[in-house]
C-alpha cells in the first residue's frame, strides 16, 4: 500500500470492482464511492465482533480478513475475505439479531469503509445503486449457498480440491487449522490431503 | 377447501400484504402491476412440485397449504424447511447458482399458490425502483433466515430448538408427521416424543 496515494486512487479501484456487478452512470457512481473513506486495520485487530457490532460496509484494498465464530470455545472459520471483496455484518442487518461472528485482520489490512445507512440513502435516491445492492446481495447469497452445498454433499477430498483450485494462494497465507475448520475437516486430515497432493504432483 | 376458494384478485391482495410487510414503502401502483404477473395454481396433497436434480426458476407464494423441502443424504431424507401460507419459496440454489437443485419440494396438504418465473420478477425490479428495493428485501429476508437456521443448529441444544419450533410454529405440530419434525430439528423421533411428553 502506498501511503502517498490519493484517496481518489483507491476510489477508482473500488469503481472498477463495482462495474463488474452492473453499469452505473458515472456521476451516480462518483457519489457512491465518495461515501467511502480510507481505514487501516493492523494485523490481528478485530474489525467486527459480537461486542463491537458496527454497521459499516467495507471494501478490501489490500490485506486479508478471516471471518469466524466460536462454538464450544473452538474457533470455526466460515470465510476468508481477500482484496477487491466486500464484507459487512450481514447477519445483524438481515435478521435484526445480535451479531455472532468475528471479522479479524490476518495481515495489515487497508480498506475503504462507508456507513451502511448512507448507502441505503443513496439506494433510495438512485435506482442504479439499489440495483447494485440487490445484485451484490444475490451474489453473496449465491456463494453462501454453494459453500453450504459443498459441506452437505462433497467429501473432504473434494472440498480440499476445490479450495486449492479456487483459493490455493491462501494456503501459504493462513494457519492450517483455520483452513481445516473452513473446510470442516480435522487438521490431521488436511495434512494428509496435502501430503497426498504433493506426492501426486511428483 | 374448495368451499372458500376465492377470486384470484383476493389472492393477489394477500400477496400484496406480504410484500408490504417486507417493504412498507413499496409503490402501490407498481406493486399492483407486479402481482398481476402471478398466476394461480392448485397442487394436490402429496405431490412433488420439484425433484432434486432438476432446474427451476419458479417462485411460489402459498395462499393456503403446506410444502416440505428435503434433501436425501446417505439414503436418509433430511427435512430442511416447512413452508406454509403467507410464505414464499423457490429453488433459490438453482436460480442463483445456475446449478441443478438438490432439494425435493413436496406438498403435505392441498396447496393453493400464486407463482411467477424469476426472470419476470427481475424484469420488474429493473423497471421500477421501489420493486428493486422490495426484491432486495426479499432476498435479504431469505438469506437471513438461512443464516439463522445454520446458527440455531450450531448453538442451540435439541431441547432449545424444539422450544423455538413450538414457539414459532406450533400449528405445524398438528399438520406435519412427527418423523418430519424430528428430522427438521435434527433429532431422533424418540427424543422428540420424550420432549413432547416432558412439556
Amino acid at each position: 500500500m502506498n501511503p502517498n496515494n490519493d484517496i481518489n486512487t483507491y476510489r477508482t479501484v473500488l469503481k472498477n470492482t463495482i462495474l463488474l456487478y452492473t453499469d452505473i452512470p458515472n456521476n451516480q457512481l462518483d457519489e457512491f464511492v465518495n461515501l467511502f473513506t480510507f481505514i487501516k486495520f493492523p494485523k490481528h485487530s478485530i474489525i467486527i465482533s459480537p461486542n463491537n457490532s458496527n454497521h459499516k460496509f467495507y471494501y478490501i484494498l489490500n490485506g486479508l480478513v478471516r471471518i469466524y465464530y466460536k462454538a464450544e470455545d473452538k474457533e470455526i472459520t466460515s470465510d476468508f475475505k481477500e482484496p477487491n471483496s466486500f464484507f459487512v455484518n450481514g447477519y445483524t442487518l438481515f435478521t435484526g439479531l445480535p451479531n455472532i461472528d468475528y471479522h479479524e485482520a490476518l495481515e495489515d489490512t487497508y480498506c475503504l469503509a462507508a456507513n451502511y445507512t448512507d448507502i441505503e440513502k443513496l439506494s433510495d435516491k438512485y435506482h442504479s445503486i439499489e440495483h447494485l445492492g440487490r445484485k451484490m446481495v444475490e451474489s453473496y447469497y449465491s456463494e453462501y449457498l454453494k459453500t453450504n452445498y459443498n459441506k452437505l454433499f462433497l467429501s473432504a477430498d473434494e472440498r480440499y480440491e476445490i479450495f486449492t483450485q479456487e483459493r490455493g494462494q491462501l494456503i501459504n497465507k493462513v494457519l492450517l487449522r483455520h483452513v481445516a475448520s473452513y473446510l470442516g475437516i480435522k487438521p490431521e486430515t488436511l495434512s494428509r490431503l496435502r501430503a497426498k497432493q504433493q506426492t501426486t504432483k511428483k | 377447501m374448495n368451499k372458500h376458494l376465492q377470486s384470484i384478485d383476493t389472492y393477489r391482495e394477500q400477496l400484496k400484504k406480504y410484500f408490504l410487510s417486507l417493504y412498507p414503502n413499496t409503490n402501490l401502483d407498481e406493486l399492483t402491476e407486479l402481482v398481476q404477473q402471478f398466476t394461480f395454481d392448485k397442487i394436490d396433497k402429496k405431490s412433488i412440485l420439484l425433484n432434486a436434480g432438476e432446474f427451476s426458476d419458479t417462485v411460489y407464494f402459498i395462499i393456503e397449504g403446506l410444502v416440505r423441502i428435503y434433501y436425501v443424504k446417505e439414503d436418509k431424507e433430511i427435512t430442511n424447511w416447512f413452508i406454509k401460507e403467507n410464505m414464499m419459496f423457490a429453488a433459490t440454489y438453482s436460480i442463483l447458482t445456475g446449478n441443478k437443485n438438490y432439494s425435493t419440494y413436496e406438498t403435505l396438504e392441498d396447496t393453493y399458490v400464486l407463482k411467477v418465473r424469476y426472470p419476470v420478477l427481475e424484469s420488474f425490479y429493473t423497471k421500477y425502483h421501489s420493486l428493486e428495493h422490495l426484491g432486495r428485501k426479499l432476498i435479504e429476508a431469505y438469506y437471513g433466515a438461512f443464516m439463522k437456521k445454520t446458527f440455531d443448529v450450531l448453538f442451540l441444544s435439541a431441547e432449545e430448538r424444539y422450544h423455538l419450533f413450538v414457539k414459532d410454529q406450533s400449528d405445524l405440530l398438528n399438520r406435519v408427521p412427527l418423523r418430519f419434525v424430528a428430522s427438521f430439528l435434527g433429532i431422533t423421533q424418540e427424543t422428540l416424543s420424550r420432549l413432547r411428553a416432558k412439556h
